[in-house]
């Protein structure tokens, strides 16, 4: 269970990290995130390798050997890859969950389609989706047109393709 | 070290690979099979895999240090993360995210481009509401009586719930609008 042990220890490490420093500065993109976890790699392997040279390797739940730190390694990456796919999910409005919550806060009498649309308008679901595409550079906005850029275009190529392989519709 | 010791070290993406796999092609032979249960079959095809391979597999092959047990926990760990990515971060961005939509949109629209109105004609707030509503009445999360929609289950809401205490404790505040960071110069809000 060395693997886990040192995996969940690094992932606490991120987190504590990320609110710490979000706290005082929120960076707007992934990349700050993804040097930050990094960092907290680089951090808990040093750690973990001095604690074992201090301990002279009593520390059973830490990685010890190379194959110890081959198998945190992959643990880790996924269970970071899993945190930034959930922090996305938490910096946007999903639009099932709002609906949910707006279902439930009308309680015994229910919520009809205008009540819930009333508030999920365009300036609300949608709109804010095209910024983040101007911000991430996937779309350009020039008199008064959105177009999508290289960039862009590659990846609806990708999504294109993979709904395709899978026999798919348009999402959305 | 053969080829493989090198594909056993690398056992949770192989298995994420075979995942992908089964999952194409479960969706192009069962068109009509509902989509989160092919992804269920292909997820757990995989994972039946890799933990069959930690348990029963050439473990001789691979360095010392861990047993069968530990490696078959440590495996199906990091292959169900692996996994998660996948079907969170992939497939469902292609299946539901307004982001993807509107890229595919734009793309298809070529250099001409589209104006917010000729974006909002083809893909609007109403179609994602109506679209999501369905799913939920599908998957069991709310009840529909005579157009008015009422809370059926409480799994999802307890998970939307928590998404909001999250979204207090990273950003300090309950919805996105009130938090965004950076607003392109010339594009609406």
């Amino acid at each position: 269970m060395r693997p886990i042990a040192g995996a969940a220890l690094a992932l606490a490490l991120l987190i504590v990290t990320q609110l710490v420093v979000w706290r005082w500065r929120r960076p707007g993109h992934y990349t700050a995130l993804s040097v930050l976890s990094l960092v907290v790699l680089m951090l808990s392997v040093a750690t973990f390798h001095a604690l074992q040279i201090l301990a002279d390797g009593a520390l059973r739940f830490l990685p010890q050997s190379a194959w110890d730190y081959w198998n945190f390694l992959m643990l880790y990456v996924a269970l970071t890859l899993a945190y930034m796919i959930t922090y996305s999910a938490v910096q946007a409005d999903s639009p099932s969950m709002s609906i949910l919550l707006m279902i439930d806060q009308a309680g015994g009498r229910g919520a009809a389609v205008p009540e819930l649309t009333g508030a999920l308008n365009d300036q609300v679901l949608v709109v804010p989706r095209l910024t983040d595409l101007v911000i991430g550079r996937l779309v350009v906005f020039a008199g008064d047109r959105y177009t999508v850029t290289p960039n862009g275009s590659f990846l609806a190529r990708i999504y294109i393709a993979y709904r395709a392989l899978l026999k798919m519709e348009k999402g959305g | 070290m053969t080829l493989a010791t090198l594909v056993l070290m690398v056992a949770p993406l192989v298995a994420l690979g075979a995942c992908i796999v089964v999952h194409v092609v479960l969706s192009r032979a069962l068109p009509g099979l509902p989509r989160p249960r092919g992804i269920m079959l292909s997820v757990g095809a995989a994972a039946v895999g890799v933990a069959g391979l930690a348990l029963f597999g050439p473990a001789e092959r691979l360095p010392a240090g861990l047993s069968p047990l530990e490696l078959a926990a440590v495996w199906l760990l990091t292959y169900i993360l692996l996994a998660y990515c996948y079907v969170i971060g992939f497939f469902n961005l292609g299946e539901s995210a307004r982001r993807i939509r509107l890229l595919i949109d734009l793309h298809q629209a070529g250099r001409r481009g589209l104006t917010l109105e000729e974006i909002l004609s083809a893909y609007n707030a109403r179609m994602i509401v109506d679209v999501r509503l369905q799913r939920m009445v599908a998957g069991g999360q709310v009840s529909e009586r005579d157009g008015v929609y009422f809370t059926a289950s409480r799994v999802m809401l307890t998970a939307a719930r928590l998404l909001v205490w999250l979204k207090i404790a990273y950003l300090g505040s309950r919805h996105e609008l009130d938090v965004r960071i950076v607003t392109p110069e010339r594009g609406p809000r």
